[in-house]
């Protein structure tokens, strides 16, 4: 049997007396790409941060490669990419400066990093930007330059959060084939977003969470049967907020 | 009267009093970057007008010391000083709300009601600026010398602030002209640092000058360069209507050009500067962090790839994450105005201190006013050892930064040593901001006291970098630019920092009670440097459980 790229088993995490993860299991397996979806609040970043090693107090078992993520902390930092939900990036640098701080920190060489996010960076349309300042970039320029770095180290785990935010709709198109073309490396991607119909596309398996429990996981397929034709319309189901329409009304009925 | 000029009277009442408001809750001008970023203000514009009060008590000091005419003229160069300071500091946030642009203009609310509500606002914040500054020195006018006096003393304050409004009209054209955008922000930044210094070199210097008779006895009008100086203007008219007996016709025309010149500047600021002035302010919000997108007449800063940074980082740092520290540290150190607002201060600090502990601290002697008086004895100790002060404010600033949570980076890549990453940090501080500033110090020592002092500054430096390497390793415990400024987490160690700071006091006195035997002074310049090395290899081998390093 093949043995997961990522294990989690009664993954418990709480902040004070609120508890933001209840006892999570799961299994990913290499080449996977992971939807993972929930209404805000519900513990998708609590569950990344743990992944990615940014939060270290939990209770549970989480294993990364095989190995206890807690004791080889390093080396599953090293497996993984991550791309951060918002723009938190030291913007009075330039691309290249960014990309050569964050390379230096992945132990890569100097050459290595130059030529990658040269390449990498004429491809997201930011050759002309590589050496200018982010604090006068856009939203989808410094996300650009985020993507680039959560993926210029070439790892095998690429955790994706929002991704596609602020991006305009070639970069878009772009990283969704750039998503398609990393699975079919045999890479896993754990991608989480509000964007549904991204979602629906992009990921073979679906993760729904809720108040911190996972609701829903499997196929799109499998996951739509009895509620409903669209990962939306899942969405809303599965969260309890079912009837959106009645919200709508009762939003337009105010100006009564 | 409103509806006159086409302003709707409901609507401006509306805009001022959420302008006013937002005032409120903005931190003032004076102490942007000094003050705890998640502290919610509420009464702001008062705090900002009780710190200006307690200014306008320092500098009515001048009112009260003796020479009506010195301290007059005195007073209100103080006066134009801070206002202008003031005005430039809070200009970009009063002046420059583009945000008008996007909640008020695309509303139903006329260009007119716009436009006075701007004007109105603006009259507002510079009538609190000025009714707080001046208020300890007109009651002290008032209890002093009367209401003449006291109307007088207002008419110079209505003169020397409208002088000052022109003054700053033109420093922002200047520099608008001269200047982009994000330059232009730095300039503020520079005013501000400017300011601090200001500050802090008149609260240790002033009351000493004061009471110093060559002070009381200065003829300023001897200096024919004085006519050209406002606040002498300002003190004539002053002289002229209080005192009769000192009139001079040379009085009456300095007079008469501090109520003329303020009109005459008040037409060319109304006429000729004030319309190119709002068109060319709105240019400064093109670099708005924000933005969606880049304005497009933005102008980008472009940086020079490669080159001496390079260079210089890959030769003192071997180990990857300490290379990475190293340019981190010396690119942040160099684009965070917060940084620069609160360390360029400190090159100024130490002149200004080893002047005080000179010349002005009470029981320093008389004597040694002169460069005679400073060459005598061992001076120069005292100022190598209080260019520390330098490295603390460094080393205390270092790990804030507004946008701290960028830091993310450097908890989820893969290093069990951030000491490694201290350490490339250490070494950039040192390398960019002390061992430049130290040179000047040595090259002026051994200028003023000869080469045989050269052992003395050798020494000094390895005490000093035992010090720094003592606050980074017991002060330090976060990574560069990771922690939101002004976190007040230091409670705990004022007593770690007294203690080192009293080391540093400790190393400079005996280094001056060794320094006539200069064989000593060698020999410890070794045992110095050893305990360095010692000292920078423990620090780099720190390890996450040493760090209050948590993420989130």
């Amino acid at each position: 049997m093949e043995t997961p790229i990522i294990s989690i088993q009664n993954l418990n995490k709480s902040y004070g007396s609120k508890q933001v993860l209840k006892n999570i299991n799961l299994e990913i397996f290499p080449g996977q790409v992971i939807g993972y979806i929930g209404p805000n609040g519900a513990g998708k970043s609590t569950t990344v941060k743990i992944l990615i090693g940014l939060i270290a107090d939990f209770e549970g078992e989480v294993s990364i490669m095989g190995k206890p993520l807690q004791e080889n902390v390093l080396e599953a930092k090293r497996a993984i990419g991550y791309v951060p939900e918002n723009a938190e990036i030291y913007d009075v640098l330039t691309p290249m400066e960014y990309l050569d701080f964050v390379g230096k920190l992945q132990g890569m060489e100097e050459e290595q990093i130059e030529a990658r996010a040269e390449k990498m960076l004429a491809q997201f349309g930011l050759a002309e930007s590589m050496n200018v300042r982010m604090d006068t970039f856009s939203k989808g320029m410094r996300q650009k330059v985020l993507l680039i770095s959560g993926l210029i180290h070439n790892p095998q785990i690429i955790i994706l959060d929002e991704p596609l935010s602020g991006l305009d709709a070639n970069a878009v198109i772009l990283v969704k084939e750039i998503i398609a073309l990393l699975a079919k490396e045999g890479k896993t991607i754990f991608y989480c977003s509000h964007m549904m119909d991204v979602v629906e596309k992009v990921s073979d398996r679906i993760i729904l969470i809720n108040n911190g429990e996972i609701i829903a996981n499997g196929s799109f397929e499998e996951i739509k049967q009895n509620n409903g034709d669209t990962l939306e319309s899942v969405f809303s189901k599965l969260t309890g907020k079912g009837n959106i329409g009645d919200a709508a009304g009762a939003f337009i009925n105010a100006f009564d | 009267m409103f509806e006159r000029f086409d302003v709707d009277a409901d609507q401006l009442a509306i805009i001022l009093a959420v302008k006013l408001k937002m005032d409120d809750r903005r931190p003032p001008g004076l102490m942007s970057g000094r003050q705890q970023q998640k502290k919610t203000h509420n009464r702001a514009s008062l705090m900002a007008m009780v710190i200006l009060a307690v200014m306008g008590c320092f500098i009515a000091f001048f009112l009260v010391s003796g020479n009506a005419f010195i301290g007059h003229t005195l007073y209100f160069s103080m006066f134009m000083v801070l206002i202008s300071l003031t005005l430039i500091a809070d200009f970009t946030n009063v002046l420059i709300d583009v945000r008008d642009n996007y909640i008020i203009v695309p509303r139903p609310v006329k260009d007119s009601t716009v436009a006075v509500s701007r004007i109105l606002h603006i009259t507002i914040h510079v009538s609190k600026i000025v009714l707080a500054l001046c208020l300890p020195g007109l009651i002290a006018i008032t209890v002093m010398n009367g209401a003449i006096a006291a109307i007088a003393f207002l008419i110079e304050v209505l003169s020397a602030t409208t002088l000052t409004i022109f003054v700053v009209n033109m420093v922002y054209l200047l520099l608008l002209k001269f200047s982009s955008p994000q330059r232009f922000k730095d300039f503020i930044s520079y005013f501000q640092i400017i300011f601090s210094i200001l500050i802090f070199a008149a609260y240790q210097m002033l009351p000493r000058l004061i009471s110093n008779p060559d002070y009381q006895n200065l003829d300023i009008l001897s200096y024919k360069i004085s006519y050209l100086v406002p606040p002498v203007w300002f003190a004539s008219f002053y002289q002229i209507l209080l005192f009769p007996d000192t009139f001079t016709l040379e009085k009456l025309a300095l007079a008469a050009l501090g109520v003329i010149m303020p009109f005459f500047t008040l037409y060319v600021v109304v006429k000729f500067l004030a319309p190119g002035f709002n068109r060319k302010l709105s240019s400064i919000s093109v670099s708005g962090q924000d933005a969606a997108e880049p304005e497009p007449g933005a102008t980008h800063t472009r940086v020079a790839h490669s080159g001496f940074v390079q260079k210089l980082s890959s030769v003192m740092a071997k180990d990857k994450a300490e290379l990475a520290g190293f340019r981190l540290t010396w690119w942040l150190t160099s684009r965070y105005r917060d940084f620069k607002m609160k360390v360029y201060p400190s090159f100024a600090y130490v002149p200004v201190y080893f002047a005080y502990l000179l010349f002005l601290r009470p029981g320093a002697g008389r004597s040694k006013l002169t460069y005679e008086g400073l060459r005598s004895g061992n001076n120069y100790i005292l100022l190598t050892y209080i260019t520390s002060f330098v490295i603390l404010t460094v080393l205390q600033q270092v790990s804030q930064a507004e946008k701290f949570r960028a830091a993310w980076v450097m908890f989820s890549t893969p290093h069990n040593k951030p000491g490694k990453i201290l350490a490339g940090m250490f070494k950039a501080l040192i390398i960019k901001y002390f061992v430049p500033y130290y040179l000047v110090i040595a090259v002026f020592s051994l200028f003023t006291w000869g080469p045989m002092v050269l052992n003395d500054l050798l020494f000094a430096f390895f005490n000093i970098m035992v010090f720094a390497l003592l606050t980074a390793l017991f002060t330090v415990k976060h990574l560069p630019f990771s922690q939101p400024v002004n976190t007040n987490k230091q409670g705990g160690r004022v007593i770690v920092n007294l203690a080192i700071m009293s080391f540093i006091g400790l190393l400079g006195f005996v280094h001056w009670g060794l320094s006539r035997w200069e064989w000593a002074i060698s020999g410890l310049t070794l045992v110095s440097a050893g305990i360095c090395w010692a000292i920078y290899h423990y620090f780099r081998q720190r390890n996450w459980q040493a760090m209050e390093a948590d993420y989130d």
